[in-house]
């Protein structure tokens, strides 16, 4: 009898709820002391705990290794945001309890079986209390597109913690932001291709200055990483650059346009810029420091402020020989002081590369 | 004054290795698969192209099969702590008390009479060693099965060859393992092999016998792993 008023309340909140657009989810506004019954929900007790703030690795479905981190939506370190959570991976079943009463994790699915809730307990003073837990949300067609976790019921509504994700009509993830405001602050956007294969990730959570662009080659692997620092000569500018692939040697950023403006401090101090063979780069680069493998290209004395400076017509030159051999040409100031040269993003480019609306494979140059 | 102390403390810690799991000598004794029945293992690429072949759904109950384990893994806790009444227990001492939970006249024996051995804990220089035993059985208790490995024919040295079953472990670790099941000198490719075929080094197992209730037969080096790398990183 009870089961039937719970599954006829189950049936009134699922039919409203689709209106809201939430699927049959609550949506994350809802309290999370509100109980789960009273959201039409199912039950599935675990014997497991998941503690906030630590990483458990739980039983796959097809018996890899899961990591369940306290967010259930996060930005990879490298690669696609799945269109799947840890959540859908793990084999649950392994983890069921004997005893609900004494359960440390309830799952609470809806009446399609979507997990709608995580909740956790633990026991305070013999007594079993709510601990939190995570709310998930889908959209319409009941693909996840946010979660939250609770603190304590005590503060019923108090979120440790957020993402959302924005979807393209193919259910593609095309964002991630951690506010879940109409307009995303500090998001990460995954640009894709008309295939949908993913062609840029522009991470933005450290705002434009800290602005990281990972570009994809059609075999799926990362292409170059764009950075941007900020501009020395020019607050509130930024350059950018393609990150070298080995981090052994001091980065020069040089302009497009100019010469490197770098400063020695001694004048009429002799600089070499030098070309090496592509097999001395690799590891630790120590066999590239061999002034018998250089090639020279360029040379000339600091001028007597002690600056590099290159004439206006050794400057195409210059960059010229960046683009020819990337990673394989130094500026020497001494013969036990190098440079590696990068040339900037220019600000237009930069602009096309961070735009999450450019889809042209070449928009980061 | 100060330099005198870190010696002492490090004089301290390396006495403490050498009875600690890092004689091996204990570990290699054990081992099942390291030199007998290697014969009926298929080699790596056979089962890879026969697991291509099956269907990935897990037609093993996972659910069911974790909580015989689990109570296999009480019990024998249980087991260990009757064993710490008797002094210098001999084999048929452990078989008499263990006799719900490992084979006996099995690789298990040896492996509970040197674990018992051994300390269950030790501290040295303020710092709290877990022994072989603890490490075990935490590992135990973080573990669920994860997949059938099919029959295996053990020959104990000197013992009767005995007929018992691979089951693939999943172990949790907190995040702990992560670096030794990438490690592809132990593990060349951490991946759960198909229902009921037998792959070494891909997966850790233990070897148990079916019967009224689960009894362990052998452990493993995929297994011994796991905590011989728990082991070193409490000695830094």
């Amino acid at each position: 009898m009870n089961r039937l008023r719970c599954r006829a309340l189950g049936a009134v909140l699922l039919a409203a709820w689709p209106m809201l657009g939430w699927g049959a989810c609550a949506p994350l506004e809802t309290p999370f002391s509100q109980s789960a019954a009273a959201e039409g929900l199912r039950a599935q007790a675990l014997s497991l705990e998941l503690p906030p703030n630590e990483t458990r690795l739980l039983l796959g479905q097809q018996g890899e290794r899961v990591v369940a981190g306290p967010a259930l939506i996060d930005v990879a370190q490298e690669g696609d945001l799945l269109p799947r959570t840890w959540t859908d991976a793990v084999d649950w079943s392994v983890y069921g309890a004997a005893d609900a009463a004494h359960a440390a994790t309830v799952l609470q699915r809806d009446a399609d079986g979507r997990l709608c809730r995580i909740e956790r307990f633990r026991v305070a003073l013999g007594q079993r209390v709510s601990d939190g837990g995570f709310r998930l949300a889908y959209d319409a067609q009941g693909r996840l597109i946010a979660y939250a976790s609770y603190d304590t019921a005590r503060r019923s509504n108090a979120r440790l913690a957020q993402a959302c994700l924005s979807r393209d009509a193919q259910g593609r993830i095309t964002a991630f932001h951690g506010e879940c405001a109409e307009t995303p602050r500090l998001p990460v956007y995954y640009v894709r291709d008309a295939q949908g294969a993913l062609e840029r990730i522009i991470d933005l959570r450290a705002g434009a200055l800290g602005a990281v662009v990972h570009r994809y080659g059609a075999d799926g692997k990362v292409a170059a990483v764009y950075r941007a620092r900020p501009d020395d000569s020019q607050p509130d500018h930024v350059t950018a650059h393609a990150v070298p692939p080995n981090d052994n040697d001091r980065v020069l950023v040089v302009a497009p346009d100019a010469g490197p403006a770098l400063d020695t401090e001694i004048p009429d101090e002799p600089w070499q810029l030098v070309r090496v063979p592509a097999d001395t780069v690799e590891g630790d680069a120590l066999p590239s420091w061999d002034p018998a493998v250089h090639t020279v290209l360029m040379q000339g004395r600091t001028d007597a402020t002690g600056k590099v400076a290159l004439a206006a017509e050794q400057v195409p030159a210059f960059h010229q020989a960046l683009r020819d051999t990337p990673g394989r040409v130094f500026l020497y100031i001494s013969p036990m002081a190098r440079y590696l040269p990068l040339t900037a993003l220019g600000p237009d480019v930069w602009r096309a590369c961070t735009d999450p609306g450019n889809t042209d494979p070449k928009a980061c140059g | 004054m100060v330099a005198m102390a870190m010696a002492s403390v490090r004089l301290a810690l390396r006495r403490r290795r050498l009875h600690g799991l890092r004689s091996g000598a204990l570990a290699l004794a054990l081992l099942a698969g390291l030199d007998a029945a290697q014969a009926q293992v298929q080699t790596s690429a056979q089962a890879q192209s026969q697991a291509q072949r099956q269907v990935p759904a897990q037609a093993f109950d996972r659910q069911a099969q974790t909580q015989r384990f689990a109570r296999w893994v009480s019990d024998f806790q249980r087991d260990f702590r009757k064993l710490d009444g008797v002094r210098n227990p001999t084999d048929a001492d452990i078989e008499r008390i263990f006799a719900d939970t490992i084979v006996p006249g099995s690789r298990a024996v040896t492996f509970v009479r040197q674990m018992s051995e051994q300390p269950e804990g030790s501290t040295a220089g303020g710092i709290a060693f877990a022994g072989p035993r603890r490490l075990v059985l935490s590992v135990l208790r973080q573990a669920v099965v994860a997949g059938d490995g099919g029959p295996y024919t053990d020959a104990p040295p000197g013992k009767a060859p005995q007929q018992l079953r691979a089951w693939y472990l999943h172990i949790d670790g907190g995040g702990m393992l992560e670096p030794l099941f990438a490690d592809r000198e132990i593990y060349t490719d951490y991946r759960l092999p198909a229902t009921g075929t037998l792959e070494r080094e891909v997966y850790p197992f233990l070897l148990f016998q079916e019967g009224p209730t689960l009894r362990l037969g052998a452990i493993t080096r995929e297994f011994w792993a796991v905590i011989q790398y728990l082991d070193n990183k409490q000695h830094g």
